[in-house]
């Protein structure tokens, strides 16, 4: 379960409203490598896997995972709050504002609502860990993109920068954690296939070499 | 609220915020390092700090988890995290 903590988890206060920075940021919200697919994703997928350490890491980097989609959510409300219809013109939001106003709604910046079929759960974890890492390969490439077409906002780049070094670091961690499974598959003297390894509710057998 | 307090304010949950991440991002790194201890002595200084500054804060101004004994109407009615304000 999960109880609220009512601060960012990186502060955000933007002094220059832009919703052309925010008709972009969306994506990051609700676009296919953006935060929402994060957190479903990691929170999905350690239901079935077999070790304590993986169950671990992405419990805790998919509850990161839910901060930084208010992280982004916070930056695409203060970038349209309160703004004109003018400006919400200007910026090329008439088709946003038509079905969703100001609100913050999970689409991409292209305008497709997120989907499920964004993340993958294989019940399999190198699978599921090689997905994960992509994921956050993608995710960092992302951040760079409106990071360069963000540049003349200072207050938003910094954020940007925070969410991209994020990427970096939960990378670093989803590697040590297939390096840990491929270490633990690598102990067995007599071959146990993936299934074995990988079925469900199982512990995984590692058969000692009597010699 | 007078300006001092609004400062004092601000400063400690930049403090809290600073811990909190700090708890955060060094129990993904013992997650997949369990036996580094130095990582682990960090870890628990920055959980014991936390709490502390957490502490005085919720007693100075306002509950920042339902799970503190705390003001409901502070709750309610202080400004929200995405708001950004002065409040």
């Amino acid at each position: 379960m999960w109880t609220y903590n009512k601060f960012l988890q990186y502060p955000i206060k933007i002094k220059e409203k832009d919703p052309r920075l925010a008709r972009i940021i969306i994506s990051q919200y609700g676009g296919p490598d953006g935060e929402l697919s994060a957190s479903l994703r990691y929170l999905s997928q350690r239901f079935g896997m077999p070790d304590s350490t993986s169950k671990a890491v992405l419990n805790d980097i998919g509850t990161e995972e839910l901060a930084h989609l208010e992280i982004v959510g916070t930056l695409v409300h203060q970038l349209t709050d309160g703004v004109s219809i003018k400006e919400i013109e200007k910026a090329g939001l008439k088709p946003y504002y038509t079905d969703y106003g100001v609100d913050v709604f999970p689409v991409s910046a292209a305008g497709v609502p997120w989907n499920a079929s964004y993340i993958a759960c294989k019940n399999d974890p190198i699978a599921n860990l090689q997905e994960d890492l992509a994921a956050e390969q993608k995710a960092r490439a992302v951040y760079e993109k409106l990071i360069d077409l963000c540049r003349d906002n200072v207050d938003v780049v910094d954020v940007l920068r925070y969410l991209r070094q994020r990427e970096i670091v939960h990378f670093q961690r989803f590697d040590e954690t297939l390096d840990n499974i491929h270490e633990r598959l690598a102990q067995k003297k007599i071959f146990v296939n993936n299934k074995e390894f990988t079925m469900p509710n199982k512990e995984i057998k590692i058969i000692e070499d009597k010699d | 609220m007078s300006n001092e307090a609004k400062k004092l304010k601000e400063e400690l949950l930049e403090e809290i915020r600073a811990c909190h991440f700090a708890i955060t991002d060094s129990s993904l790194f013992l997650d997949t390092h369990p036996g580094n201890r130095k990582a682990m002595r960090y870890y628990k200084n920055q959980c014991e700090k936390l709490k502390e500054l957490e502490d005085k804060y919720q007693e100075m101004f306002e509950p920042l988890c339902i799970t503190s004994p705390c003001n409901r109407l502070k709750w309610v009615e202080g400004a929200w995290p995405w708001e950004g304000s002065d409040e």
